[in-house]
């Protein structure tokens, strides 16, 4: 097993063959991807659904179509990975600790290494739901996993906690191999997912949609039996009157992600409180230079082709990184969350050149603008009126050269808003 | 395996024990030490499903608790108790605990810490000891500053629970005790005083003595033979909380308001009224415990839920302790049930002298080599004969687990069995030669994996690793994943196969 590895990529799913392959087409020779699991591809092996890469390829793929391709360009180039090669720790000197069953420890030292690790489901534990902890509670993902790759069908009763993409499709998932879903549990008064998921999941098969519930009580004592379910306040506090018990064998858990930074933060980086991804630079650089990241272990991107697209620029960087050629700017710019908006990424900009911006609005509205203003001068980058917007479907937009260079030497953050509307 | 044979031949056995917590198998242990015929029945699928495993684990060291039997236990207990997992291999850690009150309100608390020291160190225990001010913010600088005097305790360190009872039941088994799975007692009598009938879902047993160690439902077992056997009325558990191993730093030691121990007010005839007061602690795995007392009420013997309320209520009490903690890190939670008893009870059946009922609640699991050693005094008192067996062993190893070991050591492990290279659990960095190894050593359901393993406790609760250990658990018992269960029959994890619904209802050619 050769040493000598230039850039080391953490996870072999959509971003990270993205990052891997933009590396070696920059002229990087030893890339080397590190992946936990049984094959390339991530998560997409189980995305059986189409709709991937409709912007990226302009055309309309399932996940295992949209990884195939990225897959045989690895091979076509060569690139090394290694599978069922767990990633025990990253040291703060950028020292690389994994482990698998042929060659046991492995100790690397990259000069450069793309953080690729994607998100974990939040738990039935994370929203603290009282009751019993039976068999038959499952998260979305996992369920997905055990039909989809290992084919086994959890249960044929289901109800499902959660509107997010995965819960939706998930009950259609479900009602295709024969089994009833009684209905998708939203605690929010409009759904998690993208609009074309509610279509075409839930009312092209009579789903219902309980908007503005949630799930106050589990029952069963060795396999789940029935919710509890109870219509919420506005301060999403359950309205006991309300409670009825719905009854189940399986219920799917679909309320969430968390990027998965164990390892960003055994090497120090720092990571965003709202993202809960590291903070990052327009060269998707992390707070360590040499270490940079991309996908949803940054934040949890709603389209695999946003995935691929930034953590190719996390690939680039960190092949210019390495032939010297990653300038490092005197000046970074913040960009900072204003009105209407929840979350906006990079954290930083160099304001020497064009950059993407990605966002999330922090409620549904319409009838917006979408703005980028100077703090200091107030001048005005970027304005844009949108027809609506939620806060499912992530928006993006592009600041180019000469609007960044307008920027006057004082400027220090410029502020996202989305305002207006209704 | 029990068989019911034509002609009325039953498995026969000197000690039959009823429950496989963690008297059940500290008891067996201990007989196994004698030339003698035992059974261990376990109505579950595995060892220490029961209350054992649901303490939060942390040696006792005998202050605060009431009733004489309990003290004398804990007391002996407590000091055998840390030998004892020195030879079953298994890890201890932490620094103690601090029992916190405040100097000011008229000065109760410091009577009270004392009151709880002079206890102590009436049942002989030694080494605890009053600290205040400056020492103690230097030994919890994120305690509130509120808190000015405290109770040391330096014994009360952590140990794992469930790991304990696996332990016991390990050497037990080594030591020639028969562990008998899925059997649940149905009914015992007596045909005459060396002969005890039980009977089990799986047949039955022909036993000169018996031990009744079947925890909350020990009384259901005495009754079965004595009616006068004072039934449990009244249960209670309280709600625990699990916290990601990074908020560990949060504090060094153990952390008990007095007022789990002693009510804040106190009436006129200065009884104790039980006012809610929040503790918290490092476990041995180094995730973060924390929880309230006085216990809420259960109905149910087997009412396992977790509250609705219990968080909201639980929040502020250890808000009260430590200003910076926050419930954001919570990765799991669980409750138990325990019975209302004033003491413990342990000792021969009334109307069956050879049948020993042991009955208790909090602390077992520091009591347990000091209930061993008086139920088995109890049995000798009965008439049983103690010939030492001389080729008992007490040592037990651990399974090796990869993620503590040297650089070296891995790389021995790995070049032994490859599987140990292979990390099959995320979050704990469990491989699959461990899961083998637990299912080797008689795991059979992904609970059993979970407790053997720590497969599944980390902060994605077998998210990532559970398809993956039922594919072990599948081919290395050569049975279909849909019987695979999560902790015996009745929780499979997967009804069918894809596919198999839509072929019943006809919407598929196959």
């Amino acid at each position: 097993m050769n040493n000598k590895v230039d850039v080391l990529v953490i996870g072999a799913g959509p971003a990270g063959l993205a990052a891997a392959i933009k590396a070696r087409e920059t002229g990087v020779d030893n890339v080397l991807i590190v992946e936990r699991s049984e094959e390339l591809g991530g998560l997409l092996h189980q995305c059986i659904h189409d709709g991937f890469g409709l912007q990226y390829f302009k055309k309309d793929l399932t996940g295992p179509e949209y990884a195939y391709r990225f897959i045989q360009r690895v091979k076509e180039l060569g690139i090394d990975y290694l599978l069922k090669t767990m990633v025990l720790d990253i040291t703060p000197k950028k020292e690389v600790v994994m482990m698998n069953a042929e060659e046991g420890l492995l100790r690397l030292n990259p000069k450069a290494i793309v953080l690729a690790m994607g998100c974990r489901e939040r738990t039935r534990y994370n929203i603290h739901i009282p009751g019993t902890r039976p068999a038959g509670i499952f998260t979305a993902g996992t369920a997905q996993r055990l039909i989809n790759v290992e084919d086994y069908l959890p249960g044929d009763h289901v109800v499902i906690l959660g509107s997010g993409d995965i819960g939706m499709i998930m009950a259609r998932r479900l009602t295709l191999e024969g089994a009833k879903v009684e209905a998708v549990i939203e605690i929010l008064s409009y759904p998690g997912g993208l609009i074309r998921n509610e279509i075409q999941c839930l009312k092209d098969f009579d789903i219902p949609i309980f908007l503005g519930h949630t799930i106050t009580e589990i029952h069963g004592l060795n396999r789940i039996e029935a919710v509890s379910v109870s219509k919420v306040n506005e301060d999403f506090n359950p309205i006991t009157a309300t409670t009825r018990k719905i009854e189940c064998n399986t219920l799917l858990l679909s309320v969430g992600l968390i990027p998965e930074n164990e390892l960003s933060l055994n090497a120090g980086v720092s990571l965003d409180p709202i993202s809960g991804g590291p903070v990052i630079d327009e060269d998707m650089q992390t707070t360590i230079p040499g270490i940079f990241a991309g996908g949803n272990v940054v934040h949890v991107l709603d389209l695999v082709d946003n995935v691929s697209w930034e953590a190719e620029v996390a690939g680039l960087s960190a092949a210019k990184y390495i032939l010297g050629e990653l300038p490092s700017f005197s000046r970074t710019i913040k960009l900072g969350a204003g009105s209407g908006i929840r979350h906006i990424l990079p954290s930083f900009i160099s304001g020497q050149k064009e950059v993407t911006l990605y966002m999330r609005v922090s409620k549904p509205n319409q009838n917006v603008i979408l703005k980028v203003t100077d703090d200091i001068d107030k001048n005005c980058l970027y304005r844009k009126k949108l027809l609506a917007v939620r806060p499912s479907e992530m928006l993006k937009l592009k600041l180019t050269k000469e609007s960044v260079q307008s920027l006057g030497k004082q400027s220090k953050q410029l502020i996202v808003s989305c305002a207006g509307g209704k | 395996m029990i068989k019911y044979e034509e002609g009325g031949q039953m498995q026969k056995a000197d000690v039959t024990i009823i429950g496989a917590g963690v008297n059940g198998t500290v008891i067996a242990r201990e007989l196994s030490k004698y030339k003698l015929k035992v059974l261990l029945l376990e109505k579950n699928a595995e060892v220490g499903l029961g209350m054992s495993a649901r303490p939060a684990g942390w040696i006792q060291a005998g202050f605060g608790w009431e009733g004489v039997l309990r003290n004398k236990l804990i007391g002996h207990g407590g000091r055998m108790l840390p030998q004892l997992m020195k030879k079953l291999d298994l890890p201890l850690s932490g620094e103690g605990s601090l029992t916190v009150g405040r100097t000011k309100d008229n000065g109760q608390d410091l009577e009270d810490l004392k009151m709880l020291l002079s206890g102590a160190e009436y049942y002989g225990i030694k080494g605890l000891r009053i600290i205040e001010g400056k020492e103690l913010r230097e030994m919890e600088p994120n305690l509130s500053r509120e808190f000015d005097i405290a109770l040391y305790a330096p014994m009360e360190v952590a140990f794992s629970p469930w790991e304990l009872v696996i332990a016991l039941m390990e050497n037990a088994k080594e030591n020639g005790v028969e562990v008998l799975l899925n059997t649940k007692v149905e009914n015992i009598y007596q045909n005459s005083i060396n002969d005890i009938i039980i009977e089990t879902n799986r047949g039955s047993i022909r036993s000169r003595y018996t031990v009744n160690a079947a925890g909350v439902w020990a009384d259901v077992i005495a009754r079965m033979v004595d009616k006068n056997f004072p039934p449990v009325d009244s249960f209670e558990g309280a709600d625990q909380w699990i916290m990601d191993k990074r908020a560990r730093k949060l504090v060094n030691h153990v952390i008990y308001d007095i007022r789990v121990w002693i009510g804040e007010k106190r009436n006129d005839s200065s009884e104790r009224l039980d006012v809610p007061a929040g503790f918290i602690g490092g476990e041995v795995d180094d995730t973060l415990l924390f929880s309230y007392a006085p216990s809420d009420r259960k109905s149910e013997r087997d009412d396992l839920s977790t509250s609705r309320y219990s968080l909201q209520r639980t929040v502020p009490l250890i808000k009260r302790l430590l200003p910076t903690f926050s419930p954001k890190d919570i990765i799991r939670y669980f409750s138990a049930v325990v019975p209302i008893r004033e003491d413990f009870i342990i000792g021969p059946s009334k109307t069956v002298p050879h049948l020993i009922n042991v009955q208790m609640d909090y602390p077992g699991n520091t009591c347990a080599p000091a209930t061993a050693k008086l139920v088995t005094k109890i049995l000798a008192n009965q008439g049983l004969k103690l010939v030492k067996n001389s080729r008992f062993d007490p040592y037990r190893k651990a399974i090796p687990k990869i993620r503590e070991l040297s650089d070296e050591k891995k790389k021995e492990l790995v070049a032994g069995d490859k599987r140990y290279g292979h990390i099959v659990c995320r979050c704990e960095h469990v491989s699959e030669g461990e899961i083998v190894e637990a299912i080797n050593r008689g795991a059979r359901t992904l609970d059993g994996i979970k407790y053997r393993t720590r497969a599944g406790m980390g902060r994605c609760q077998g998210g990532f690793c559970s398809p993956r250990v039922l594919q072990i658990l599948s081919r290395e018992l050569n049975v279909p994943l849909t019987e695979i269960t999560k902790r015996g029959k009745g929780s499979e994890l997967l009804m069918f196969k894809t596919k198999e619904l839509l072929v019943k209802k006809g919407n598929f050619n196959e």
